[in-house]
């Protein structure tokens, strides 16, 4: 049986492989027409990677860039301008709150309300749609005040910003936020009192950047956590701590650590690892709700957005508060790349994305390595699956629809993997 | 009002005009009770490729699947809209173009014997007849609502024949040229973004595409030059014309 896989960004299918009526194995396959983004920034001029990089997702192109952007800047020892990298950040935030919006509203919401469409669930939740749509809506006029744009933002570039806002048209964000945070609090509510979150234990590897001090956002290090402790790496030697492979079925890469076991990025892996760093304020909105770390399974990840969004929301809250637009910009405008290999790892929407570049003396990409959240999580998937539908017996469609409630449960941005994803839903009676 | 039958496909993209669409679905939701979704994986579950009043593409052709794919939806729509830059003129991923992809595929693919692609990144349009294209990267999701509400009740969006520099000065933007020396491919790009970069005071890296009128391989030669002399090389420029503009390139023989 194949079902296409629906509600997630771009087309995939899952194969469900079994035996006898039992589950003996989970394909997610990864086939969707490559882009090679390796190979379109070879020999390109390094500053004008974080524009090309920045395509190749839809939905988390400020990631994309501001990693880029940060592994030159750290390899040229540069530190941004404080109120550029404040700037930076804000479109960074506003990028992640429609990220999680989209996904938590938009496509994966549905799974807990039983309804298949979006159309749907406008038509059983009006009130739902209209605070979500409202959120979605500023997050949209704040990435296009701050950054230029909902997608592919224009402003981003290394040594700083092309420019500020005028404060003016940052006033005005910021008027509308005491109603961006009310109708956010209704989408809040909506999720952080569902009763079908599923709550068993799924043993979860986890992986994010920290620092030690902040909600993982952007560090120079990288925590691991086995569920019973951790170990603490720095993002240049993360390479060594993970394996790439590619399977048979699949044209995609896919990542595990490097004893062979999988592991989890994204926005479950950061709330276990960082919650302490939310604000207060966010921490109280989900204790009140009773909800608490260690967030136990990806169906629980719904909560994670919720708190992220939230707490992101108060971020920008207070940068707008706090904006002055500088006299000048005090972006380092002269920087030039030399040759060398320039490292960085952020959190992207989706989890941790890291970017290699080895820059030759005439300033031009001679390689690159790209690791997308997806392609890290894809390993993850496939266990996942396992575990939800192992040991019952399958009926056909029924387990095609839990398969596929996990991958949505995940996020997996399938444009996004640079090395693309086809997830293909396949149950195979030998 | 009889609503219209909209199917939206993806091929090689990043879903990010799909985003776009799905933003102008949400800033005017009375969209979605003038069209019947048929197709569209993004949004919901149940999808039939049938017959469609309009058919929105979004992304470039890499491989073979992907003619019978845009010959079949052709072959089952009235109106067929290339939307955004990608499915109108190539895409990012075009940048390859000119490379044996075998070479591409074993420099990114550990197993590059599973990865399907031809030599050539192919816009909708080089493939089938397209009755409307959207430039952007992404298209304008306000642009592309106003365009289905036009279409909803019988009209047709007017084409653009300015180039970005138009949509420049009607803004008052200072130009990037004259105040800083940026090199700014605004005089041979199509307007639609409303001068974007400039309003950030950088120049026009060409996310629209090259304006298709008017336009012949002389006028991009000067264009070369004058960006030569503020350093922007023949290399890089050449470069932003395949990434942004590939299926004019190649029709311009340039
Ligand atoms: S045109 Fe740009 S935004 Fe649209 S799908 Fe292609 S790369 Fe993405
Ligand atoms: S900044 Fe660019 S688009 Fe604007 S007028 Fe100058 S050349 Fe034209
Ligand atoms: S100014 Fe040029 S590069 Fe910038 S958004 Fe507009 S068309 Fe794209």
């Amino acid at each position: 049986m194949s079902a296409v896989l629906t509600r997630v960004e771009g087309e995939g299918e899952v194969q469900l492989i079994t035996k006898e009526g039992s589950l003996i194995g989970v394909e997610v396959r990864i086939a969707e027409p490559p882009r090679f983004f390796e190979y379109l920034v070879k020999g390109r001029r390094a500053f004008d990677v974080p524009d090309i990089v920045s395509r190749i997702c839809g939905i988390c192109g400020v990631s994309y860039i501001l990693t880029a952007v940060r592994a030159f800047e750290k390899g040229l020892g540069v530190t941004p301008p404080r109120e550029a990298e404040e700037l930076r950040l804000a479109i960074l935030g506003a990028e992640k709150v429609k990220s999680h919006i989209l996904h938590a509203y938009y496509l994966h919401l549905s799974d807990f309300f039983n309804t298949s469409s979006l159309p749907e669930l406008v038509d059983r939740n009006p009130l739902l749609f209209s605070n979500a749509s409202r959120v979605l809506l500023w997050s949209r006029k704040a990435m296009e005040v701050l950054g230029g744009r909902f997608h592919n933002v224009v402003n981003i570039r290394v040594g700083g910003v092309y420019g500020f806002p005028k404060l003016d048209k940052v006033a005005k964000l910021l008027k509308e936020m005491p109603g961006v945070l009310n109708s956010f609090k209704y989408i809040a509510d909506v999720v952080l009192s569902l009763e079908n979150i599923p709550m068993d234990e799924q043993g979860l590897k986890l992986m994010a950047v920290y620092n030690g001090s902040t909600y993982p956002c952007i560090a120079d290090d990288i925590y691991i956590s086995y569920g019973s402790g951790g170990d603490l790496i720095a993002v240049s030697d993360f390479e060594k701590f993970v394996k790439c492979e590619q399977a048979s079925y699949s044209n995609a890469l896919r990542y595990k650590l490097i004893n062979g076991s999988e592991y989890l990025v994204g926005p479950l892996a950061r709330f276990n690892i960082g919650y302490r760093h939310l604000s207060g304020e966010s921490r109280d909105l989900l204790d009140s709700y009773g909800w608490r770390p260690p967030l136990k399974n990806v169906f629980q990840s719904i909560v994670a957005r919720v708190a992220e969004v939230h707490d992101t929301l108060i971020y920008l809250r207070d940068f707008l508060e706090n904006y002055r637009e500088p006299s000048s910009n005090p972006t380092y405008e002269r920087l030039e790349p030399r040759s060398g290999t320039y490292v960085a790892a952020i959190e992207a929407p989706r989890g941790l994305l890291y970017h290699r570049y080895e820059v030759d003396d005439c300033g031009r990409v001679k390689y690159s390595n790209i690791v997308t959240p997806t392609a890290q999580n894809q390993a993850s998937m496939e266990a996942a699956i396992m575990n939800v539908i192992k040991g019952e017996a399958l009926s056909g469609e029924m387990a095609v629809e839990k398969a596929k409630r996990v991958i949505r449960a995940f996020d997996p941005c399938i444009s996004c993997s640079v090395h693309s994803i086809k997830v293909e839903a396949r149950s195979i009676d030998s | 009002m009889k609503r219209i039958s909209v199917g939206v496909f993806k091929l090689t993209s990043c879903s990010g005009c799909i985003n776009e669409l799905i933003y102008a679905l949400v800033k005017h939701p009375e969209l979605l009770k003038l069209i019947d979704v048929k197709y569209f994986t993004e949004l919901q579950d149940v999808n039939a490729l049938t017959e469609l009043n309009v058919a929105i593409v979004e992304g470039s052709c890499v491989r073979e699947e992907h003619e019978g794919i845009l010959k079949k939806i052709r072959g089952l729509s009235e109106v067929l809209i290339s939307m955004g830059t990608c499915a109108t003129l190539g895409g990012v991923q075009s940048l390859r173009v000119g490379v044996d992809v075998s070479e591409v595929k074993k420099y990114v693919y550990l197993n590059p014997e599973y990865v399907d692609a031809y030599n050539d990144v192919k816009a909708v349009g080089e493939l089938i007849q397209v009755d409307l294209s959207l430039r952007g990267c992404p298209v304008n999701g306000d642009a592309l609502a106003s365009i289905i509400k036009k279409i909803v009740i019988g009209g047709w969006p007017l084409e653009v024949y300015e180039s970005l520099c138009a949509d420049c000065k009607r803004a008052g933007i200072e130009c990037v040229v004259v105040a800083k020396g940026t090199p700014c491919l605004g005089p041979i790009v199509s307007a639609g973004c409303g001068a974007l970069c400039p309003s950030f005071g950088r120049g026009c890296y060409g996310c629209y595409g090259v304006k298709d009128k008017d336009l012949d391989p002389e006028k991009i030669f000067e264009m070369e030059k004058a960006l030569g002399r503020l350093g922007l090389s023949k290399d890089d420029f050449y470069s932003l014309l395949k990434g942004y503009s590939m299926s004019l390139v190649k029709s311009l023989k340039i």
